[in-house]
């Protein structure tokens, strides 16, 4: 190691003694360097990593291993990237700094649009250039890390080359998405680094006046409460928008959403929009042998998405959930269609909005800001969440929802020496010493000991139903995108390509949804032909849509689309997380 | 003199071993693409003659490669835009890609991959260990470069400058605290001038593509795509970035 890098972490150390109480906010302030330089374990335990589910010994001896076992790679600069998420901002401008003291292993943390960063692990695996060590890459590509081999596979790691630099309190068990990042060989692919879901928010004390709900029962001819299906939601929707119309003598709507021509609007219906309409079969987390993206698999092989060859996308099931995306549109805010997913997430925090059907907890933290017109004085939220309602063609048994879990990737071409590091890093930020403590800044648990602990109990109150969510079996039925995807990058998007015609106005939905089958049995039929994997596209046959409609499961035959409007009182919504 | 020609002239070298291939300049052969580009030396630069740059060249070997016949003229870089977005048959060579313009435009990449990182004087005593703390001191950037709208999304504010060598000048004089460039201008900006500023942090990575108006035929997009990836893939892009950079200034392995 050079003199200027040893000089340099003794005045990071020094920084960052003085800074981690507040670690976001701080102000460099710099000092010669002495020789009774401040252990970096100590000063991280004490001034950030306080809450833990591991005492403070445990942590302590935790953060040795770290350092101990970082000793070859000191000196060593990583890069890796991540997305726009509260959590990463997190793992950028604080757990980086604290691995940095303690390892010596300098990170080069970037925070980048989930778009970018796709193409940015696509031109990694294209070109073979060095540009990331590792990538928080969503678990949405199971399906096409374990098909094309480019990445590590982390449980055969774990037992061979990097069988030292695995942290012997890692204890996989007490993760909550591993069977996300683990793919039908029964290997484990990438690790789990943050998980937030997609659910129903909604303003309770609005819900909770006596005026709107009298007014809402004659209308409706059933109580204002948490809706189960999607009738209600719409009735609910169009009774705020058309009927309340102004609260405090502010407009108010009852229907949040986006659409603007862009990926996001992809993820918004490719992150089980679908599913939630009941297009695809029961089984979990995805439904087999069709699957939330309306994919049909024999074995581990995809055999295409139109109905014709037995997929789903291009069915009754599918027309209706994107008929009603497009159509509710109508009880939103005119804005709403020209809103991507960042530009989205603020509104519900502005109080104009009565409900959301599809809305992420990763905007929890945002919604929860004191201050807000939707919180209350006390720090409680005049809000909460609830199970999403479910369309038409649900049937009992299939996912309720979508639920991300960003995990850390380390792609193939990256160095044997390069990848213990990238994995030493990984597990420190999902390591018990820091990862409660994550956890509270972020609000997107991993670890069930975090999610069990007494610290998040307190909080539960000031979380509008998070921590119950994840303490409940919920967590396991509301599911990433599965392992009938098999080219992520390049399927996905097909999504915003067809999906924005509807939302425009340009294409009626039943030929939008007709060419995006077509073009996902295109993409799959050009797999069947290059890939090498033993688990690779063979599609079917097309056969008369009749034919596959008329089999029992997905492709499901056209259903009655509006079923008598169902609500449930919160408590009792929340019991089907029981 | 000026930083900019100092500059050229040390990548005169490879400039002057450049041959325009036999199929430059056919704009009127059919299915010939016009490649814009626009001045953002080292990557692309023109005295009005002669057009150089490392996307310059990857450019030339590319349509060489593929045989497609182009023709390669410089417009500023809001019309190269509009040129690629509105009429069939442009294509801008080298240009970010972003979720706002990725319905616009057919994409060909990656054609530019570039980390960017913060610069200070190397007798300051300011230190970076995340991108957080550059918050606080003041940030030079040059107008187009990209990173300031990334910075400024991540709530700094930053000091623009028309030119990147001007940031040089700004930090000599301490009104800037850090000057926040890619690295490979600032390598050869810092090499040329044999100014004491020192890379303290590099904080990210930017992808730049080919884009080419949406009705190009699909054939002619594989076919680049198809190219492009294999002169990643035999070396032919490092080797490109090499003739620039020249001994001990380093691409993407700044470790």
């Amino acid at each position: 190691m050079s003199q200027q890098r040893s000089t340099r972490d003794v005045l990071s150390r020094q920084v960052s003694a003085v800074c981690v109480s507040a670690v976001l906010a701080c102000a460099p302030v710099f000092a010669a360097p002495t020789p009774a330089d401040p252990d970096p374990i100590e000063v991280w335990l004490k001034k950030e990593f306080t809450q833990s589910t591991l005492t403070p010994e445990q942590q302590r001896q935790e953060m040795e291993w770290f350092r101990d076992a970082a000793k070859p790679f000191r000196g060593m600069v990583l890069y890796v990237v991540s997305e726009r998420i509260d959590t990463h901002h997190y793992e950028a401008n604080v757990l980086s700094k604290a691995f940095q003291d303690i390892t010596g292993i300098e990170v080069v943390h970037e925070i980048t649009g989930e778009d970018e960063l796709l193409r940015k692990l696509l031109a990694q695996n294209q070109t073979g250039e060095p540009i990331y060590d590792a990538y928080v890459n969503d678990s949405d590509m199971i399906g096409t890390h374990y098909r094309n081999g480019e990445v590590v596979v982390l449980s055969d790691f774990m037992k061979a080359e990097g069988a030292a630099v695995t942290l012997p309190t890692l204890d996989l068990d007490d993760f909550i998405g591993l069977e996300f990042t683990t793919a039908p060989d029964g290997k484990l692919y990438q690790l789990p680094d943050l998980q937030f879901a997609n659910l129903y928010w909604y303003r309770q004390d609005w819900f909770a006046r006596p005026d709107f709900r009298a007014r809402f029962k004659q209308k409706y001819g059933y109580e204002l409460d948490v809706p189960v299906n999607w009738t209600a939601y719409e009735d609910i929707a169009r009774f705020f928008t058309e009927d309340v119309k102004q609260i405090d003598g502010q407009t108010v709507w009852g229907h949040m959403d986006y659409g603007r021509t862009e990926p996001s609007l992809g993820w918004r219906i490719s992150d089980s929009w679908l599913s939630m309409a009941g297009m695809g079969d029961i089984g979990l987390p995805n439904g087999l042998p069709v699957d939330d993206w309306g994919i049909r698999v024999d074995g581990c092989h995809p055999t295409g998405a139109s109905v014709q060859r037995g997929g789903a996308l291009d069915g009754p099931a599918a027309n209706y959930a994107i008929r009603k995306f497009v159509d509710w549109f109508n009880f939103a805010p005119p804005e709403a269609r020209r809103l991507n997913f960042t530009e989205a997430g603020n509104w519900v925090g502005e109080g104009q909005i009565a409900q959301q059907i599809f809305w992420y907890t990763a905007f929890v933290s945002q919604a929860s800001q004191p201050g807000s017109p939707v919180m209350n004085e006390d720090g409680t939220p005049k809000w909460r969440i609830a199970p999403s309602p479910v369309g038409a063609y649900w049937d009992k048994g299939m996912k309720s929802g979508y639920q991300d879990a960003g995990s850390w990737t380390i792609p193939r071409s990256v160095p044997p020496e390069r990848r213990k590091a990238a994995w030493l890093y990984a597990q420190f930020t999902v390591s018990r010493t820091v990862s409660l403590q994550k956890t509270l800044k972020g609000l997107t648990p991993i670890r069930k000991s975090d999610i069990n602990s007494a610290v998040m109990t307190q909080r539960a109150p000031y979380l509008g139903g998070l921590v119950e969510f994840y303490r409940s079996r919920a967590r396991n039925i509301w599911t990433p995108t599965g392992t009938n995807v098999p080219d992520y990058p390049n399927m996905a998007p097909l999504w915003w390509q067809h999906i924005s015609k509807a939302v425009e106005g340009r294409q009626p939905v039943d030929q939008v949804m007709g060419n995006l089958a077509t073009a996902m049995d295109n993409a799959l039929l050009s797999l069947q032909k290059t890939s090498k994997s033993a688990c690779a596209p063979r599609l079917n046959t097309p056969e008369p849509k009749e034919v596959w409609l008329n089999r029992p499961g997905s492709p499901k035959p056209p259903r009655d689309e509006r079923p008598p409007g169902k609500t449930l009182p919160y408590q009792e919504a929340i019991r089907a997380w029981d | 003199m000026g930083l900019k020609i100092a500059v050229t002239l040390a990548i005169l070298p490879a400039l002057l071993a450049t041959v325009e291939p036999a199929l430059a300049n056919e704009p009127d052969r059919p299915g010939a693409i016009t490649a814009l580009a626009y001045v953002d030396p080292p990557f692309m630069d023109t005295d009005g003659i002669h057009q150089r740059g490392i996307a310059i060249d990857i450019a030339r070997e590319l349509f060489t490669r593929a045989q497609i016949p182009y023709n390669l003229i410089f417009v500023p870089p809001k019309r190269a835009n509009t040129f690629a977005t509105s009429s069939p048959g442009n294509c801008v060579i080298a240009t970010a890609r972003s979720q706002e313009r990725e319905a616009q435009l057919a994409w060909i990449g990656p054609f530019l991959i570039t980390r960017h990182a913060f610069y200070r004087n190397s007798n300051s005593p300011i230190r970076v260990q995340a991108l957080s703390d550059s918050s606080e001191y003041r940030v030079g950037t040059f107008l187009g470069s990209g990173t300031e709208e990334y910075l400024e999304g991540m709530g700094m504010t930053v000091d623009q400058a028309p030119s990147n060598d001007l940031n040089l000048k700004k930090l000599a004089l301490g009104r800037i605290d850090l000057w926040a460039s890619d690295t490979v201008s600032a390598s050869l900006l810092i090499r040329e001038t044999q100014a004491p500023v020192v890379m303290e942090k590099a904080f990210l990575t930017t992808l730049r593509e080919m884009a080419c108006h949406p009705a190009t035929p699909p054939e002619t997009l594989d076919r680049m795509r198809e190219t492009l990836k294999s002169m990643y893939q035999d070396g032919t892009v490092r080797k490109l970035y090499g003739n620039y950079l020249g001994p001990g200034v380093k691409w993407l392995d700044i470790r």
